[in-house]
């Protein structure tokens, strides 16, 4: 009987023990608390079966899908993804260049360029994203009306109905998809044959000559590249042709545009917004990377005779970029969900499209799920190739 | 490297969540929503919980002129707001016990089912799908309203066949959305739909000329028609064209299976078009109630009729709540003549004149 | 003089990449100054004038305006003397509140409130003045630093109780910059203290609590503010409990629940990287004196990792201050939507957006630029980033 109770005595007193107990409570809290929501949860209409139906209203803004009103929910929420997705790509290297123009602008001895920079960086750090984006809405509406629009030589159309600019577009034949295949595994193929070329470079030694001049892996890459893509372009009879922008009007007088590679001013307000926005931090963390670096580096760099331009591009920056690219990961993460308020303007990304099927259906907590796991899904995948290009560029410097 | 572990972790048992509940048994879903129910207690009424509370809870427009905006001395007005007036003046006695809550047309009905406010007047349409798959009740309709087409005068624009390949601007969460894809898709005509969220951008881009319609009700395009700057060419500048797009009746909606508080909102909308029909107005209601001219003008302001006894109809509040109502806003004449004559929104043979002057304006007998 | 020019050419002109990149600026400073220019000439201010009310605290009713100033009042005491007594302000630094304060008053000064923000500036001055005096013993300077500390941290409880004390306006009607303010406070007050439990959680050895820890803050930061607020509209109503009446409970608290868990998310992540800074030694030494977990924490660990993540955190919390605009999804008249509402007021208004925007900017520039100068200096004495 004693021995029973000192036994218990020292298993109470165990740190293992303990812990048990510990996490074994907290799980019943928490598992508590999760059955209290799904119980919850079961109340409401929790199946996604509404997304089937035809979803009846009209979407702007589509890229490389095409929506018309007949189609179903969920491709009206699919054209919203790739909304999103086309934003978030083209704001995320408009965002990473500005950031480390202005990063290293902030750092420069030309008191101007600096100056201008912590403009920049101060004025739209610190006002909110919302208050931007409806800025930059008026503003391009400032530009043009469509019946004063100005067109360059058939070229450009700018308007305020967007700014349309000469664009590729598959021909009749129909070898479009074929070129742009063949196309794919020329840049593969002459990727690999560079990666190759340059390998033997570095451990052999060994240089390809032509005439003294010295190929290297690239030149090679890029010979090749555009030798089987031009090829195969006149093979397959021209599959692709210059689309020209035009603006004209129909009968009843309605300004049409067509052609062209658009960009309409709701997409260019959202972009310039996220992009100037987002543009500040990566800024800073640009300028508070090269600031950790060592100052001899850039003396060395100078002392052997390098020029600013080239310290910068090849001492400085490439070591920076180590200390760089995990906090802009968070920032990339960040630009991705401030898209979302696209909402306040008429780009319609998928919250927008998730908000208007919400409206229809009634449902909004499966919508929500969806909304959820659509953004964490993006979020994972640019936090994939973040950590492949962060391996990558550790690796170089180690 | 471990946060992302655990993120593709989390959006994996999240998807397989999401996907089961996508081919989940309707069937089991709905058998444990029946058990909780059961479980769950009877909400006390709306009607209870207003007087309680002493003030009511009313949903509104804060950007519509006419209907309700928001004033710069913070508070709201408009044809809307005045029924919630009504509704308060008749429940609790007291025109200015009303909490206003500012909605967008997307949270509105959200707004309602959550019990974030007892009773939505915000110029919402009657549709079928809102009455039983919202879970919402509409009242009564307090004005008829049609969906319009407004476009600039110099497009010279007569039709909506007229608009093929136009550019349209259109509120978000609204019937508008719906019924302008159905009116462009089924006359085969292409259209880019411009959505926004709230007024203030859409107004913007149609000022500019971003589109070339802007859709939404017919009022709501004859308050901005009116208010059109000069300096970008006045009112006359814009036509709303003739076709209407839908039918549009307005009122105010209450939740589903709340009848004691449904039919006071319904016959306060009934009892104002009466008092019109009546000729009961906010200024003379007073001396008709002290010596009503007959027995139904009694029975309509709660009043005995040459000292008979007073006709409660057992709504639960005052018997004299009708003419409380008239009392703190006046008739349906007299509010639509404070709020939308302004706005250029002629009564007299439109579908909002009494019936009596071949409108539908109509309201049941107080017996 | 010589070297003067001398240094002008080669800083401008020094070489030809030198001098495109002059040329440009010039170009984006011409053509940034010309259009401010351009837009100070056209500009009628006439849609912020009337409006200043609804501006600063939206719908509150008139009767109900007293309550603002004392709240006015308790704060500027407090950072005016928080400043003097931590900032160690530079004349340059006091320039730049002076001049702010000065223009936040030129823009909100009517006959009406003149005496309010007369007495406002007075008391200002008062506190810098006595802080000043107090801190000149060592004594006194540190019973102030506690009384101070203290009436932070009662701050949102005096905000609270003079806004709603005997028949205070409903939370629905708190509007304008104040709801901004408010709901910030709020979603810091609450969302830093659970940020730090959650950061420890997931630093935690024991598996369940970290893996709850962990799924929390990143289903948190998975997805945008407005998606979450939007839950909060949506479906958190239906997610409360019965018994606490939610049909009572506003849409201002729900912001305010949606906000604090969304904080408590960011900071948790900002506090572990504060954690993981922290070197094993301490640890190790904490658990030798046998200290317990708690005393381990509270004592060793929290204060350390706090202080390296200082600039970081108040850079969440301005973001927290930025993003409260967004509540106009919740049709929460906050600033930034009183702001884009009124030039729909009247005609004459007609596209006047701009300085609405402005002012509206103008309010949440000041507030975070002030806290954004002061996590540099945070992280200046701390000595952060100085290698």
């Amino acid at each position: 009987m004693n021995s029973i109770v000192d036994k218990l005595y020292v298993l109470s007193r165990s740190q293992k023990f303990r812990n048990l107990i510990i996490q074994f409570i907290f799980l019943i809290f928490v598992g508590l608390f999760v059955y209290y929501l799904i119980s919850k949860a079961l109340q409401l209409d929790i199946t996604l079966g509404h997304f089937v139906s035809r979803a009846g209203f009209g979407i702007s803004h589509t890229f490389i899908v095409d929506y018309t009103s007949n189609d179903s929910r969920w491709f009206a929420y699919f054209t919203g993804v790739v909304n999103t997705i086309r934003m978030c790509i083209v704001g995320i290297i408009l965002a990473t260049i500005l950031g480390t123009i202005m990063g290293v602008a902030r750092l420069s001895k030309n008191i101007l360029f600096s100056t201008i920079s912590y403009l920049y960086v101060e004025i739209l750090r610190n006002t909110p994203l919302l208050i931007q984006i409806i800025f930059w809405q008026i503003v391009f509406l400032q530009l043009p009306r469509i019946s004063e629009a100005i067109t360059f030589k058939d070229t450009v159309v700018i308007s305020n109905r967007g700014i349309l600019l000469p664009y590729a577009s598959s021909t009749e034949n129909g070898y479009g998809n074929l070129w742009i295949g063949i196309i794919l595994i020329a840049i593969i193929a002459s990727l690999f044959l560079s990666f190759y070329i340059n390998k033997r470079e570095d451990i052999h030694g060994k240089v390809i000559k032509l005439y003294n001049f010295k190929l290297s892996g690239n030149i090679i890459g890029l010979i090749i590249f555009f030798t089987i893509a031009s090829i195969s372009f006149f093979i397959l009879q021209k599959p692709y042709d210059i689309d020209l922008p035009s603006l004209y009007q129909n009968d009843k007088g309605t300004y049409l545009q067509s052609g062209g590679f658009e960009f309409t001013p709701e997409f260019g307000a959202i972009l310039f917004a996220l992009v100037m926005y987002t543009g500040t931090f990566i800024t800073e963390i640009v300028r508070g990377s090269i600031q950790s670096l060592p100052k001899g580096q850039t003396e060395a760099a100078l002392a052997i005779g390098l020029s600013n331009y080239q310290t910068m591009t090849l001492i400085i920056l490439p070591q920076a970029l180590r200390s760089i690219i995990p906090p802009l990961t968070n920032q990339y993460l960040n630009l991705t969900k401030n898209s979302s308020l696209s909402v306040v303007i008429a780009y319609p990304e998928l919250f927008m499209v998730s908000r208007t099927i919400m409206n229809n259906s009634g449902h909004a907590l499966p919508v929500f799920f969806l909304i959820l796991v659509t953004y964490l899904s993006l979020s994972l995948v640019i936090s994939i190739v973040m950590n492949i290009l962060n391996r990558r560029v550790t690796r170089i410097g180690a | 490297m471990k946060t992302f572990r655990f993120m593709f972790i989390l959006l994996s048992v999240m998807s397989i969540g999401l996907f089961s509940a996508c081919g989940s048994d309707a069937e089991t879903i709905t058998e444990t929503v029946e058990v909780i129910k059961e479980v769950e207690v009877e909400k006390p009424s709306t009607l209870q919980t207003v007087i309680n509370r002493g003030t009511l809870k009313c949903g509104v427009n804060d950007n519509l002129t006419g209907f309700g905006v928001l004033t710069a001395a913070g508070t709201f007005e408009g044809f809307d707001v005045d029924y919630c007036k009504a509704v308060a003046a008749a429940i609790l006695g007291d025109a200015s016990k009303v909490e206003y809550v500012p909605l967008t047309a997307s949270a509105r009905f959200e707004a309602l089912g959550a019990g974030e406010i007892d009773l939505l007047i915000r110029n919402t349409t009657w549709t079928a799908s809102r009455d039983r798959d919202l879970a919402n009740d509409f009242t009564a309709t307090t004005f008829y309203d049609g969906q319009g087409m407004m476009v600039y005068a110099d497009s010279g624009y007569q039709t909506i066949e007229d608009m093929d390949g136009a550019t349209v601007c259109v509120l978000q969460g609204t019937t508008t959305e719906l019924n302008l894809d159905d009116r462009f898709t089924s006359a085969g005509l292409n259209y880019t739909p411009l959505t926004f969220e709230t007024n203030d951008p859409l107004q913007a881009a149609f000022e500019e000329k971003r589109c070339d319609g802007w859709t939404t009700d017919k009022s709501g395009l004859a308050s901005k028609r009116a208010e059109f700057p000069d300096s970008a060419g006045g009112p006359a500048a814009l036509t709303v064209l003739a076709e209407t797009l839908s039918k549009e009746p307005l009122g105010p909606l209450t939740r589903d299976n709340d009848s004691e508080f449904y039919d006071v909102v319904q016959w306060v909308v009934f009892g104002l078009i009466q008092a019109e029909e009546s000729g009961i107005t906010s200024g003379n209601v007073a001396a008709m109630a002290a010596n009503p001219s007959d027995p139904g003008m009694a029975r309509l302001l709660g009043v005995p009729f040459s000292g008979g006894e007073v006709a409660d109809f057992q709504f639960g509040v005052d018997p004299k709540f009708i003419q409380n109502a008239i009392a703190a806003v006046g008739n349906y004449g007299e509010i639509y003549e404070r709020h939308l004559t302004p706005l250029g929104l002629t009564r007299s043979g439109s579908l909002n004149a009494q019936w009596t002057d071949g409108g539908l304006i109509y309201a049941p007998p107080f017996r | 003089m010589q070297n003067f020019y001398k240094w002008g050419f080669e800083t401008f002109f020094g070489s030809v990449f030198n001098t495109i990149i002059t040329l440009l600026s010039l170009i984006i400073l011409f053509f940034f100054i010309n259009s401010i220019l351009g837009f100070i000439s056209t500009s009628e201010w006439k849609v912020v004038e009337v409006n200043r009310r609804l501006l600063l605290i939206g719908r509150m009713p008139p009767e109900h305006e007293y309550r603002v100033w004392p709240i006015l009042w308790v704060a500027s005491y407090l950072i005016m003397a928080s400043i003097k007594t931590w900032g160690s302000p530079s004349y340059k630094d006091l320039l730049f509140i002076a001049l702010g304060i000065t223009i936040v008053c030129v823009i909100f000064t009517t006959s009406s409130t003149y005496l309010w923000v007369l007495t406002s500036l007075l008391i200002c001055i008062f506190s810098y003045v006595i802080t000043s005096f107090i801190g000149k013993s060592t004594t006194a300077n540190n019973k102030n630093k506690k009384i101070l500390i203290l009436l932070w941290i009662l701050l949102l409880p005096i905000i609270f109780t003079i806004l709603l004390i005997g028949d205070g306006p409903k939370p629905t009607l708190w509007g304008g910059f104040l709801l901004n303010i408010i709901l910030a406070c709020i979603a810091i007050g609450f969302g830093f203290p659970l940020g730090i439990l959650f950061a420890i959680g997931r630093a935690s050895t024991l598996p369940a609590i970290k893996i709850v820890c962990t799924i929390y803050i990143e289903t948190i930061r998975g997805a945008p503010l407005v998606a979450w607020l939007l839950l909060a509209w949506f479906v958190l109503p239906k997610f409360l409990p019965q018994f606490w009446g939610i049909n009572e409970v506003s849409v201002v608290v729900r912001a305010m629940i949606i906000l604090s868990a969304f904080t408590s998310a960011y900071t948790a992540e900002v506090i572990r990287g504060g954690l993981q800074s922290i070197p094993k030694g301490q640890i190790e030494a904490a658990d030798s004196l046998n200290l317990g977990y708690a005393n381990k924490m509270i004592l060793i660990v929290l204060p350390q990792a706090i202080r390296v993540v200082i600039p970081a955190l108040i850079s969440t919390f301005i973001g927290v201050f930025k993003d409260t605009s967004l509540v106009f999804i919740l049709a929460l008249t906050d600033l930034l939507q009183v702001g884009r509402i009124i030039p729909e007021q009247d005609p004459e208004f007609f596209g006047r957006q701009l300085e609405a925007l402005c002012v509206v900017a103008f309010l949440f520039w000041i507030i975070s630029i002030s806290l954004s100068n002061l996590s540099k200096k945070v992280e200046k004495s701390l000595g952060i980033g100085i290698r």
